[in-house]
């Protein structure tokens, strides 16, 4: 077989479909063709790029949109044309009163009326599969059979956002009901953001071509079941279509739905209504408006003394950390104006709530204004109650330790506070990262101590800037005969007494990116605390190595748990690194 | 209605399913290929009529998905969309650790085969994507209406392009230039 030969087979068939004879000449082809044996191995490996399943839910909705007879084809070819969008009048007016939605080209002409769907789900109180949500409702009647665009409000220029209908890539019911209980919350405070208006999908519209401002979708779908439950997760996809700032913002978020670790106060799934407002606020840092008057209102909040402090300081933190473009933390912090800076600064320097003003403190990191320095060196010398010490000597350690002032105030800090934590946060500011990994090594090692106070230096680096040093600090973890039993002992300890907080998360994260010889020997000790497929994942980047692969095949051939089998035996089946 | 019904369900339904794989393959994201699939069901809805008197509808079909991925890559084009699928974008928030599924999603090869695709032309995305498939020359030939001759060299190019494309980056040696030699 010579190449040309070769090419046609490849271009017309596979090679395990031929006779014998013809299979055997293409392999010896291949054996001698480096040429060929690129293409062919291109077309092996496009060929087995995994595709997501297509859920059942979506298959349905595709099926439902062609045959509903909602609209008929010359129907549907006439509102494509006219970009119009098909309302239901008994829900248009409501609706389109409460949600403010706009249309962007009027129709000029009458409109017939769809037979009636439901009101629109992620507009309302839930949401429900996309087949439902086909027919959105943007315009009002105004006369039997005719309907007209609702006007657009007269004010500041509204930014849009399109909110597509839950995806369902899985067929499990206590699943779905908590992915819709966590997006419904999350649509449902979005609504809330001022200056921003929800709009639904239009089925006689490209998505991709739809002149919004935002787009948001989401799929849900079971991760896993283990010894705790079964897990719930949405994928989330922000679309950011604003000027030249376009980007896709993916977030992955999820928790139990049911088990031990669920607490029965949940109704719709553990950790569905306590994840929502996480990832609300950090939608609403994605997408604040960059319009003036919107900034206007929200420094307005921040002075407004009569709204309760929460409202003040969320107003702050969003004001103080715009639009992040990935990751979770803020990578734009523009000056904010004098005004807004005394009114926190009276929250920060007042009697009130230590707590309320230690959120104002780290509300206004990255803030440089020289008369912050003063009020937070009065706080680190004299409040007594720590976490908002802690709060003011870290704004000052990351914002003024080039001031001469706020260094000296770090010294003393450093040598004379009470709380070993906030001393060492002040030495590392001034005396290097040398000092705080001793100590904080020191401390997760000190089992006299309570699980929290060992992770708690942890946690501080994981919210400060300090969170890229993690990995450093986790390799000397890693150092020392036996240092990966104390380890796993710790975070073990963690997970029993629920202090996995966002520094054990971050310290889990590393550890399987660790390329430090001891992780995989923290693996297998967690692996025999908790044989669960998750701690399997841990040892993805060290599936070349010979002992994880023996500790795998032995897994996959004769562990009783038929997950933990498979997926020891799907990490044995990818490519080695 | 009925009718359109059944029309659908007889000529479009069975082939949902290979539509979102090709639309998968050529967008290589699931929204986006959701969405592509749905415009072509409302194109089917439209032309129920013809699709009725065509042999194979799953080409006809194929051919308007195709036909509208090529609008929708021109245009993205024209308002460049940058998608962030990698693994560094994600955001992973407390309660839920990626299990062994979605690391192995994040395989490096993988993703780089799959960022060296979506930097091939469109045509040659529409060529290996219905190769991969399983769609011969002769069959995509009906597909893109392209003589097959000309989707043989094609393919050819694109399967090389790829390679070049998935080729490792070779590191440059340092230049060593001799000093000269002081005139003592």
């Amino acid at each position: 077989m010579n190449c040309q030969e070769f090419a046609q087979v490849l271009d017309e068939q596979e090679l395990h479909q031929l006779p014998a004879v013809a299979r055997e000449a293409a392999e010896a082809h291949l054996a001698a063709c480096a040429a060929c044996s690129s293409d062919h191995e291109v077309h092996q490996r496009l060929a087995a790029l995994p595709i997501p399943a297509v859920s059942t839910a979506r298959v349905a909705g595709w099926r439902a949109l062609g045959t509903s007879g909602a609209l008929d084809g010359a129907r549907r070819q006439r509102v494509r044309a006219r970009f119009a969008v098909i309302g239901v009048l008994a829900v248009m007016a409501a609706a389109a009163a409460v949600l403010g939605l706009r249309r962007e080209d009027p129709p000029a002409q009458a409109v017939e009326v769809a037979t009636a769907v439901a009101p629109s789900p992620v507009l309302g109180d839930t949401v429900v599969p996309a087949s439902l949500i086909a027919e959105e409702v943007v315009t009002v009647a105004t006369e039997s059979g005719r309907v007209s665009a609702q006007p657009v409000q007269p004010g500041p220029r509204a930014l849009t956002l399109l909110v597509q209908p839950l995806d369902y890539e899985t067929e499990d019911g206590p699943v779905r009901d908590a992915a819709e209980h966590f997006y419904s919350a999350v649509v449902g405070g979005l609504r809330e953001i001022p200056g921003l208006q929800i709009i639904g999908p239009d089925p006689a519209i490209d998505p991709a071509s739809r002149q919004t401002d935002f787009r948001i979708s989401a799929a849900a779908r079971t991760a896993k079941a283990n010894q705790q439950g079964v897990q719930w997760e949405v994928r989330l996809r922000m679309h950011v279509l604003q000027g030249d700032a376009r980007r896709v913002q993916p977030i992955l978020v999820g928790g139990m739905v049911a088990g031990e670790a669920c607490p029965a106060e949940a109704p719709a799934g553990c950790g569905a209504a306590a994840m929502a407002p996480a990832i609300l606020d950090l939608l609403r840092r994605m997408i604040v408006p960059a319009d003036p008057s919107l900034e206007g209102r929200l420094a307005a909040q921040v002075q407004d003394a009569a709204l309760p402090p929460v409202e003040r300081v969320r107003a702050l933190e969003i004001l103080n950390c715009q639009r992040i473009a990935a990751g979770a933390t803020c990578p734009r912090r523009d000056q904010l104006g004098a005004d807004v800076v005394q009114a926190a600064l009276g929250v920060v320097s007042g009697p009130g709530d230590p707590s309320t003003r230690a959120a104002f403190v780290r509300a206004l990191r990255g803030q440089q204004h020289p008369e912050l320095i003063q009020p937070l060196i009065e706080i680190a010398h004299r409040e007594p109650v720590e976490p908002l010490r802690l709060e003011a000597v870290t704004s000052l350690a990351e914002d003024f330790s080039g001031d001469v002032a706020a260094r000296s105030a770090l010294e003393l800090v450093a040598r004379d506070d009470a709380s070993p934590l906030v001393r060492k946060v002040a030495a590392r500011a001034t005396s290097g990262t040398a000092i705080w990994n001793e100590y904080a090594i020191a401390t997760a090692r000190d089992t006299a101590l309570p699980v929290a106070q060992r992770l708690a230096p942890v946690e501080w680096m994981t919210s400060n800037k300090a969170r890229g040093e993690l990995p450093g600090l986790l390799d000397q973890l890693l150092d020392g005969a036996g240092a990966y039993v104390a380890l796993a002992d710790l975070l073990t300890a963690a997970q029993k007494e629920s202090q996995v907080g966002a520094g054990t998360m971050a310290l889990m994260s590393s550890l399987r990116d660790s390329r430090h010889s001891a992780a995989v020997d923290f693996w297998f000790a967690i692996f025999e605390r908790s044989p669960e497929a998750t701690v399997l994942s841990g040892l993805y980047r060290h599936r070349g190595e010979a002992r994880v692969r023996r500790k795998l095949e032995e897994i996959a051939a004769a562990h009783p748990d038929l997950k933990l089998r498979e997926a020891a035996a799907s990490l044995l089946e990818q490519p080695q690194n | 209605m009925t009718d359109t019904t059944g029309q659908f369900d007889a000529l479009v339904t069975p082939h949902l399913t290979t539509l979102y794989r090709v639309a998968y393959r050529l967008l290589r994201n699931t929204p986006d290929a959701h969405d592509l699939v749905q415009d072509v069901c409302i194109t089917a809805c439209e032309n129920l009529r013809d699709l009725a008197g065509v042999d194979r509808p799953d080409r006809w079909l194929l051919r308007v998905l195709n036909n509208r991925f090529i609008n929708l890559a021109t245009r993205r084009r024209r308002a460049p969309f940058v998608p962030i699928d990698d693994a560094s974008g994600v955001l992973q928030f407390p309660s839920l650790e990626p299990g062994p599924e979605a690391l192995l999603q994040q395989d490096e090869r993988e993703r780089a085969l799959q960022h060296a695709f979506l930097r091939l032309e469109v045509s040659q995305r529409t060529l290996l994507s219905l190769r991969a498939e399983g769609y011969g020359l002769e069959e995509i030939e009906v597909i893109t209406g392209v003589a097959k001759e000309v989707l043989r060299a094609r393919l050819h190019r694109a399967r090389r392009s790829l390679a070049q494309h998935l080729e490792p980056q070779q590191e440059t040696a340092p230049r060593v230039v001799p000093l000269p030699r002081s005139a003592s």
